[in-house]
Formats: C-alpha cells, sequence, structure tokens
C-alpha cells in the first residue's frame, strides 16, 4: 500500500481522495452496483469535476479503466482497493473495540486514522485486535493478503414477512440513517423479523425489541436467512428485563457488545447456559447487581440491555 | 556454535535435564525478562485476580522478591526465588487473567511465557469458593500444558460457605494435582512444595488435557488445521491449541510457522538467527507448502460461525460446570452467605448507604488525624529539634564552611526531616485502614453506590475509590486510577485527583483553621469548628472534582461514558496485622524515597533564596516583593505564594515555609531562628507571627483554598507523567487547579473586601 501512495505523488488532499475513490470503486465492484462517475462522485460526496481530475489521473496510472461511461479498478487498483478497504475497516473496528467513540463517529475517526497509517501500522493494530473477521458494521475484513469473501444479503424490503432472518450489513451511508439504526440497537449478527409493512414503514421485531423503520431505514439493512441452530430459538429477552428476586438463564450477547466491555462479560461466566439472577440495585437505582456463576456483578442499564436472556418464573 | 540436545525424540524420558541446561533456553528466558544463571527450576503463577495469588507468591519467597515490569510492557510482574529440598526454584507471578482465550495485553503476557518460556512448572492458584469461574482458566491452561500443579486456596472460606470440594476427584477429572490451601495461614504450603519439587523433576511429556468441544463449524476446521500440522510436525505437543489459535487469527502463531520455528516450541533469539544455521532446526514446510497451508487457515476462517468466540468460552464453561457438579457439595444456605447478603442490602439500601458511607468518612478522617498527631510530635522531636541540633554541632565542630552547612544542614535536611514527620504518620495510619477497607471488600460497593454520580459527569463509579484514596496521598491516588479500564475515564480520574485534600495538606488546613477560625469560637467548640472547616474544604474538593470531570467529559476528554462493570467480591475478614505491616513498611519506604527525591534538593533551594542575596537583600526577598501585587488580589501574602513555589515538590512545607518567610521580610526573628532554616513552632507562635504581619481571616479562608486548588506536587506531576506517558496531560493536571484556584481566591477576595 505504501508504495502505491508514492507512486501516485499526489498532495495529501488529492491522494487522500485518489484513496476514496478507489475504496468506492472497490465496494461499488463488491455490491455489483453501476459505476458512472456520479455514482462515484456521490459516494464519495465530492463535485464530479473534481473527481474526474483524479480519475482520469488514477486512469493514467493504471489503477483504473474506462469503458464506455463506467470506471472500472484494474488489477493493480484492485489489489490497492483491497488494501485501502482493509485499512478503513480495521480503524473503524479499532474505534468501536477500544475507544469510547460513539457508532455515528466512526466513519469520520477511521477516515482521519487509515489515510495516515501505513501498511504496518495497520497489521499491528489488526494483530492488537486480534485479526477480526468482521468490521462493527458486519462487513468482512480483507486479510492482509488481500482475500475477502462475499457476504450474501438481500435488503430487508425484499425480505418476507413473518419470517426470521439474521442480520448481516448495516450501510453506514446516509450517516444520519445510520445513526438512527445504530441508536435503536439495530447492528449485524442479530435476529430481525418483520411483523407488519406498508408503504412508509415497517414495524419489525430485532432481537425481541419492537421498533417501527421506515423505508430507508429499512433499505440500509441487509439480510439473509438465519443457520439451522438459530431457527429454532424463540425470541430472547434482554437481561434488563428481570425484575428484583426473578432469575434467567444467559443465552448469549448482543453483537453491540464489544471489545473490552464483552471480554469481561465472557470472563465472568456470562455465557449461554448460566443462569444469572437479580440481586440488589444501588441507592440511585443504577447500576444493578447480578448474581452469575456465583459472581456478583453490577452493570448499569445499558449493559443489561446486551445481555440476551430467557426468564425463569419468579424463585420466590 | 550452540549444541542442541535432541529433546524432541525420547518423549518418555524425563528430559528435564538437558533442558534445564540448555543455553538457548535461558536466551529465551532472558528475552522474557527471566535469567536463569541462579536457579535450576521456574515456576509460573497464574491464576484469576483476587485469589490470594500474591498471598501464595509471599509464602514461597519471603522477603526475596522483586517487582518490575514485563519486557516491553506496562504491566508490572513481581520475581522471587526459593530453595527447596536440594534444587533452587525461581517464581514468576503472571499477571491475574480470567482466561487466555482474548486479546489483551494481561493475557498476552500470560499466554506467551506458558507457550514460550515453558516454564517447569505452573501453579495455578484457584479460589475454592467460586470453582467454576476459575476452572475456566485452569482448563485453558492445561490445553497449553500439563505441568501444572492446582493450588486451591481460600478454603477456609469455603468451609464459612459451606462448600465441600471432593479434591480427590477434581484431580482425578482434570489430571494434575491438586492442593487445598489456606494461603493466608500457610497450610497447605509445605503439600504445595512438595508437589511442585515432583512435577519439576518428573517432566513427562503427558498428551495434554484436550477440552471435548461441541461447537458446529468449528470442530471440523480444528481437525482439518491439526490434522495438517500434525502432517509436518508430529511431535508438536499442544497441535490442537495451536490450531485454535491459527483460527483465532493469531499472528504470532502463524509467523511461527511462516519461518519455521514453530517446529522449534522454542524462540531463538534473535542473535542467533543470521549467525550458525546448525543451532535452528530447519523448517519443515516448504514455502509453498506454508503458503497453502495458512491460505487454507484462512479460508475455514472466514467460515466459522459469527460468534465462535463465545461458543468456545461457553463450551469451557459447560466443561467447568460439569467438574464442578462432580467434585463440589454445596451444603444448604450456609450462614456465612446470609449474612453477606444482609451487609449487602444494608450497605446499598436508599436509606442507609449513604449514611453509613458519611459516617465512616468521618471516621477514617477522624481517626488518622488524631492518631498521627502523636507520632508526628515524636519524630519531629527526633529528626527536628534534636537531630538538626545534633548535625549541627557537627558540622560547626569539624570546622565546615557555613555555606556547606547552611546548604545541607539548614536546607536539605531539615527539609527532609519535616517532610518525613509530618508526612509519615498519617499515611501510615491512612492507607492501612484504606487497605483493609479494601480487602474486606466494602470499597467496591462505594463504587456501587456513587456510580450514579459519576455517571452523570461523564465518569466512572470507580473514581470514587481513586479519590478517597487520594486523601491519602495523590501520587497513589493516580497510581489507583489503573483500576479504571477505559483510557478516557482513566484520564479524567487523574487530572481531578488533585482535588482530593492529600495528607500533607492537612496539616496546613488543620492548624490555620484552628488559629484563625476556631479560635473564634469558646473553648469546647473551637476543636470542633476547625474539624467542620476541613471537612468542608475536603468535601468542597469533591465537589470540584465532579465539577471539572463534567468540564472535560464535554470538551476535551469528549467520549461516550464507557462500559461499566465492576466486580462485588465476597465480603472477607481482612488479616489486620499482615495489613499493617505490609503497609507500614510499603508506606515508610514511599516517604523515605519521596522525602530524599524531592524534598532534599527543595530545602538546599529554600536555603540558598533566603541566603544569597543581590542588591542588600536574599533572592526571596525580590521575590515576596515581586509576588506581592499578584497574591493581594487573591487575599494572600507574597511570602505565601513564594512558599507554594518553593513546596512544589512537597506540599508539607507550606505552613514552615510560610512561617519563615514572612519573618524574614519582617526581620522578626523568634525561637532563634535564622534565615532560611524552616521552622516549627507551636499555634500561639503561629498565631502571633502571622497576625503580626497582617494576616486575617480572609488570608487564611484564602489559603485554605488555595491549598486545596493549587498545582499537584512534584511527586503526582512525576507520577502521572510515567502513568500517562504524555506531557500535555500533566500540563493539563497542573494547570486547571491552579487557573481554579486564583479565580476562587480572587473572588473571595473581593468579595469579602466589599462588604
Amino acid at each position: 500500500m505504501d508504495e502505491h501512495r508514492e507512486k501516485l505523488g499526489l498532495t495529501k488532499e488529492k491522494r487522500i481522495l485518489a484513496e476514496d475513490i478507489l475504496k468506492s470503486l472497490f465496494q461499488i465492484e463488491y455490491d455489483g452496483k453501476t459505476s458512472d462517475l456520479a455514482s462515484i462522485a456521490g459516494r464519495v460526496g465530492v463535485a464530479q469535476n473534481e473527481a474526474v481530475n483524479i480519475v482520469s489521473r488514477l486512469i493514467e496510472q493504471g489503477y483504473v479503466k474506462r469503458e464506455c461511461d463506467l470506471y472500472q479498478l484494474t488489477e493493480k487498483g484492485r489489489e490497492l482497493g483491497v488494501m485501502l478497504t482493509r485499512a478503513h475497516r480495521i480503524c473503524e473496528t479499532y474505534l468501536a473495540q477500544q475507544t469510547g467513540v460513539s457508532a455515528s463517529e466512526w466513519h469520520l475517526r477511521a477516515h482521519e486514522m487509515e489515510h495516515r497509517l501505513s501498511s504496518d501500522e495497520i497489521n499491528k493494530l489488526a494483530d492488537k485486535l486480534g485479526n477480526p473477521r468482521f468490521d462493527p458494521h458486519g462487513d468482512p475484513i480483507p486479510t492482509r493478503d488481500g482475500k475477502v469473501p462475499s457476504i450474501a444479503g438481500v435488503p430487508l424490503t425484499e425480505w418476507e414477512k413473518g419470517k426470521s432472518a439474521l442480520i448481516v450489513h448495516v450501510e453506514d451511508e446516509p450517516e444520519v440513517v445510520y445513526a438512527r439504526l445504530i441508536a435503536a440497537g439495530i447492528t449485524p449478527g442479530i435476529r430481525i423479523k418483520i411483523l407488519q409493512s406498508s408503504d412508509l414503514f415497517f414495524d419489525v421485531v430485532a432481537e425481541g425489541r419492537p421498533i417501527r423503520l421506515g423505508v430507508e431505514d429499512a433499505l440500509q439493512i441487509l439480510v439473509a436467512p438465519l443457520s439451522p441452530e438459530m431457527q429454532n430459538e424463540p425470541d430472547f429477552k434482554r437481561l434488563s428485563d428481570l425484575k428484583q428476586g426473578e432469575s434467567g438463564i444467559v443465552r448469549g450477547l448482543m453483537p453491540s457488545c464489544v471489545g473490552l466491555e464483552r471480554i469481561r462479560l465472557l470472563d465472568l461466566g456470562v455465557v449461554n447456559g448460566s443462569k444469572i439472577s437479580y440481586e440488589f440495585a444501588s441507592p440511585f437505582g443504577s447500576p444493578i447487581t447480578y448474581k452469575v456463576r456465583g459472581t456478583l456483578i453490577a452493570l448499569r442499564r445499558e449493559q443489561a440491555d446486551k445481555i440476551l436472556i430467557d426468564v425463569k418464573s419468579p424463585t420466590k | 556454535m550452540l549444541n542442541r540436545p535432541q529433546n524432541n525424540q525420547n518423549e518418555t524420558q524425563s528430559s528435564f535435564d538437558a533442558c534445564e541446561k540448555c543455553p538457548v533456553r535461558s536466551l529465551r528466558l532472558q528475552r522474557l525478562g527471566v535469567r536463569m544463571e541462579d536457579c535450576d527450576f521456574i515456576i509460573a503463577l497464574a491464576g484469576n485476580p483476587n485469589t490470594g495469588k500474591s498471598t501464595v507468591f509471599n509464602r514461597l519467597t519471603g522477603l526475596r522478591q522483586h517487582t518490575g515490569n514485563w519486557p516491553g510492557k506496562t504491566i508490572s510482574r513481581a520475581e522471587g526465588a526459593f530453595a527447596y529440598g536440594d534444587y533452587r526454584y525461581k517464581i514468576i507471578d503472571l499477571p491475574g487473567t480470567y482466561s487466555l482465550l482474548s486479546v489483551s495485553p494481561d493475557e498476552d503476557v500470560a499466554r506467551d511465557f506458558l507457550l514460550f518460556g515453558k516454564p517447569d512448572v505452573t501453579v495455578v492458584v484457584v479460589d475454592a469458593t467460586s470453582l467454576e469461574r476459575n476452572l475456566n482458566l485452569v482448563l485453558q491452561i492445561l490445553q497449553i500444558t500439563s505441568d501444572v500443579v492446582v493450588c486451591l486456596n481460600l478454603m477456609d472460606e469455603a468451609e464459612a460457605h459451606g462448600i465441600r470440594i471432593d479434591t480427590r476427584q477434581l484431580a482425578r477429572e482434570l489430571g494434575v494435582s491438586v492442593v487445598p490451601c489456606v494461603a493466608r495461614e500457610g497450610k497447605g504450603i509445605p503439600e504445595l512444595l512438595k508437589e511442585i519439587e515432583f512435577v519439576a523433576k518428573n517432566r513427562t511429556k503427558r498428551k495434554p488435557y484436550t477440552l471435548k468441544l461441541k461447537i458446529p463449524g468449528l470442530n471440523e476446521a480444528l481437525e482439518t488445521v491439526s490434522n495438517e500440522l500434525f502432517r509436518y510436525y508430529p511431535d508438536l505437543p499442544h497441535i490442537e491449541w495451536v490450531a485454535l489459535r491459527l483460527l483465532e487469527g493469531d499472528r504470532q502463531m502463524a509467523d511461527s510457522i511462516l519461518t519455521g520455528r514453530i517446529g522449534l516450541i522454542y524462540d531463538e533469539p534473535e542473535s542467533n538467527k543470521g549467525d550458525n544455521n546448525a543451532s535452528m532446526q530447519p523448517a519443515k514446510m516448504s514455502e509453498e507448502e506454508v503458503k497453502k497451508f495458512l491460505a487454507l487457515v484462512e479460508s475455514l476462517r472466514w467460515r466459522l460461525p459469527y460468534n465462535f468466540n463465545d461458543q468456545l468460552t461457553e463450551a469451557i464453561y459447560a466443561e467447568s460446570e460439569r467438574i464442578c457438579s462432580k467434585s463440589v457439595v454445596r451444603e444448604g444456605e450456609s450462614q456465612r452467605l446470609v449474612w453477606q447478603q444482609r451487609l449487602d442490602r444494608l450497605l446499598t439500601s436508599p436509606y442507609t448507604a449513604f449514611p453509613l458511607m458519611a459516617l465512616l468518612f468521618c471516621l477514617v478522617l477522624w481517626i488518622t488525624i488524631v492518631g498521627a498527631n502523636y507520632p508526628s510530635e515524636l519524630l519531629s522531636k527526633l529528626l527536628v529539634d534534636w537531630g538538626y541540633n545534633q548535625l549541627r554541632n557537627l558540622c560547626v565542630s569539624a570546622d565546615l564552611p557555613s555555606i556547606i552547612t547552611g546548604i545541607f544542614v539548614d536546607g536539605a535536611y531539615l527539609a527532609t526531616a519535616w517532610v518525613t514527620s509530618v508526612m509519615l504518620p498519617p499515611m501510615a495510619i491512612f492507607f492501612p485502614i484504606f487497605t483493609i477497607l479494601e480487602d474486606f471488600g466494602y470499597l467496591p460497593r462505594v463504587a456501587f453506590n456513587l456510580d450514579k454520580l459519576f455517571q452523570k459527569v461523564g465518569s466512572h463509579g470507580k473514581q470514587a475509590l481513586t479519590m478517597t484514596m487520594g486523601l491519602g496521598c495523590n501520587a497513589a491516588g493516580v497510581i489507583a486510577t489503573r483500576i479504571i479500564d477505559s483510557p478516557r475515564e482513566r484520564l479524567i480520574a487523574i487530572i481531578t485527583n488533585n482535588f482530593s485534600l492529600c495528607n500533607g495538606r492537612w496539616p496546613t488546613q488543620i492548624l490555620i483553621s484552628t488559629v484563625f477560625i476556631g479560635s473564634l469560637f469558646p473553648a469546647p467548640l473551637s476543636g470542633l469548628v476547625s474539624a467542620l472547616c476541613v471537612m468542608c474544604v475536603a468535601l468542597l474538593g469533591f465537589a470540584f472534582a465532579f465539577l471539572v470531570s463534567f468540564a472535560l467529559s464535554k470538551t476535551i476528554l469528549k467520549g461516550e461514558a464507557s462500559s461499566f462493570s465492576l466486580e462485588l467480591p465476597p465480603y472477607r475478614p481482612p488479616s489486620i496485622l499482615r495489613t499493617l505491616y505490609t503497609s507500614l513498611v510499603d508506606r515508610t519506604i514511599f516517604v523515605l524515597w519521596r522525602a530524599v527525591v524531592f524534598a532534599f534538593p527543595a530545602g538546599i533551594f529554600i536555603w540558598l533564596i533566603c541566603n544569597l542575596s543581590i542588591s542588600g537583600h536574599p533572592i526571596a526577598f525580590w521575590a515576596m516583593k515581586f509576588l506581592d501585587p499578584l497574591a493581594w488580589v487573591m487575599g494572600l501574602t507574597g511570602a505565601v505564594l513564594l512558599a507554594y513555589v518553593v513546596a512544589i515538590p512537597a506540599n508539607e512545607i507550606v505552613i514552615p515555609a510560610t512561617l519563615m518567610l514572612t519573618t524574614l521580610i519582617a526581620n522578626f526573628s523568634i525561637n532563634g531562628a535564622q534565615a532560611g532554616v524552616l521552622m516549627e513552632a507551636n499555634e500561639s507562635a503561629v498565631k502571633t507571627i502571622l497576625i503580626g504581619n497582617g494576616w486575617t481571616a480572609l488570608t487564611a479562608i484564602c489559603l485554605m483554598l488555595f491549598s486545596l486548588c493549587h498545582n499537584p506536587c512534584s511527586t503526582t506531576l512525576y507520577t502521572i507523567y510515567k502513568e500517562t506517558g504524555k506531557w500535555r496531560w500533566v500540563v493539563l493536571s497542573t494547570v486547571i487547579p491552579l487557573a481554579i484556584g486564583f479565580v476562587l481566591c480572587s473572588l473571595v477576595a473581593t468579595i469579602w473586601r466589599l462588604f
């Protein structure tokens, strides 16, 4: 990646734009969409005349080729595009897992990081994160050899009503819709089912919680069929639904529970099959102490929300 | 160059002789920071946090231990040695971890040492009261090595909780020896040593314990990878573990295969690589084969279920549960458990939680202040009155030039003596009390109760603990912030720690409030009033800490409130005597170090500025004159400000420095004090001096406020730098309190003068 950067020989600003364009082309190719100048410029967020200059430069240097009005990556371009995509996704994963940055800021902050770090630094970061396979959006992170599998998924709008599906990807653009979805708890890796739909709304149940989505929201959610084991599972409740004196069985952690938080919970035995009970609350009502595998652990409501459980009948 | 023994061949033969003497091993261990020259066997000590691991460590090593850091990391580690039977052992304390599966610096260190350090024996300390959770780590360690001895500690606690463990059954299930202990009382330690010796001398290449995993998708992948590995490295003892690490994306493993080092099991030191390749075993896989293999692993990785890591943990817990169900018997609801629950309800219920906390807080303050009084006086008499005079006479009779006497005796020695006598007693009382509360298990409940408040200001409940620690010593409070996981919240805790009124400032507060404010009230009330004043200042400090935390989390340290999770350990009777002893020793050493490193030069500086003259007046005189206007705005005097500058190394020096500088400027001599000599004086003398120099109640109040809100002492600043590694946080920690102090004092002074 670094040698390519040198060869491009552009000023920093232009280089960043060129890299974004290559990344977009890679993503367009991956999604199987059209790659005319308008869509490229739209994705990167610049005017068409700005984009066309950089694209010409890229064609000159052999990264992009043009066929009629559509632009495509050459072999060389694809190589670079994949590495840039990897850099972006690693940065986003880092931000999601190891910093306190909120989901709506990942994209922007990653953008600042990814154009600055070298290949080596990206690889070191990946090692630090344990070489994750997926980024926080559910997109696969290309390996350091440039391999990336395809993830099949259809927009929620094309999915059958009443049939459960697994969310495999949440599109991060437009940003305002993405922020809304994240706030509602919609992340890759959870189950979703459409209860009702109309021209304007989709009423869904996402991992046990009912949510009303607009059509543009539903378009950003890509889903795929559930694996056989997951199909037979009932809807789960959340730990925060547990009341004083009640207990339940842990069924898993929401995918939005990442990083240190997740590690800590797994360490303490908050895994599928563990019994968990509500012990007592703090004077202010939060946090609440639960007992799991013989350990007393205090959690705030936001953390308890991310733990999926089956509720048993009250013990007393 | 190096004649490597072919120890991979004879597997059943006890091969420890060859291994131990092998210089390659010692080089490798050296890279991990361990020197092998003076011992026969290496022991790794592992276990969950809070299992009494350090007690076991102390029991085995006595005082023959030292702490340092793991190479290249900021994780501290303790290393010790002992002799048993005919052999010498070196024991390394690994960081307390709950598992080895995830990516965190502690776990990396532990895992690397077990895999590449290849200790002769691994002792895992396990808490008998939460066996299920502790077995999680044991089972994972057993995947890496079977030269393990399980130390089943806290058996007395287990008994009190009505838990009975069939250690024989447990040992049978795990396939290694299990030694029940009560490390605190030394019970079980002789048996432990015996087992350690046995394992060390009889290291057979037993097949390691394998977890039966039934994870769809993972089993097949594991089998495929393991089989491939086996084709090329049939002697590799932990093939399935290596396969698992590869599938988890462990880069180090992949690299070891790439370079062929995996066949060596050991990690070759860099220096040997280029030289003589006779020391390295030839790589068993050709480059082509390696590429193919790693590509295979990669493709298998993609097909693993999204959350296979969770499932792995789940499988280990399921196994742990199974083993426990066979070896652990809970005899009904024990009395102990009932008491624990009652106590928890009491300490966290809405009506009783805060009153009790406040009461305890006052109690601790009171004990520290009253308890420290007498020893402080004694020390002061010894070091300052007697010691100083002795030294002085010695120097005079030795005919040393007066400037040397001045610098070293009047300046350096006196300052050091002062800091020690003022600092040592309160710390020696406060910290043991704090540690006892911590050992007992009360402090996490405090964090639990107060968390909501901290969440509101964007911080973490554990900051309550660091703030309380800061009441003893700000530097200790800064170090204590290590318990806060999130870097952002940790920084907030570090920067605001200064608002905790540390022990070094208490004398200032107490003296000034007694002289100026308590004296305004009739005799029986005056003591109470001055105590209340000090409490108010301390609480004001906390208020500022909240305010600044809030401001920081909205501006410079913006970010989401991070994950909060707090483990509430069961209440345990603290070992009071032991705590007192270790605390005392630790604290004494710390204070002495601080006195020497920071107070000593400060003393020299004070003496110099008071005795070196420019244009007929000492430097101090000019400095005070320069600072007077600023001081007036703040309701203070130039002497006070200069004293604060001078007292940057150690807050304790403020009062004596103020007195001395004040008398200097007034040419007022009391008790035969000479220029540049720190003085102690009793209350009435202090009052006379200060009032004689124009001090009023305003000056007193502003002094108390400024004492609360000014830059941290140099020890704290140094600690902040060590903990954060960045100068900007040090600067921020200095500027924020100073700015607040300036504004606050000026405001108070202005308002006061209006009336």
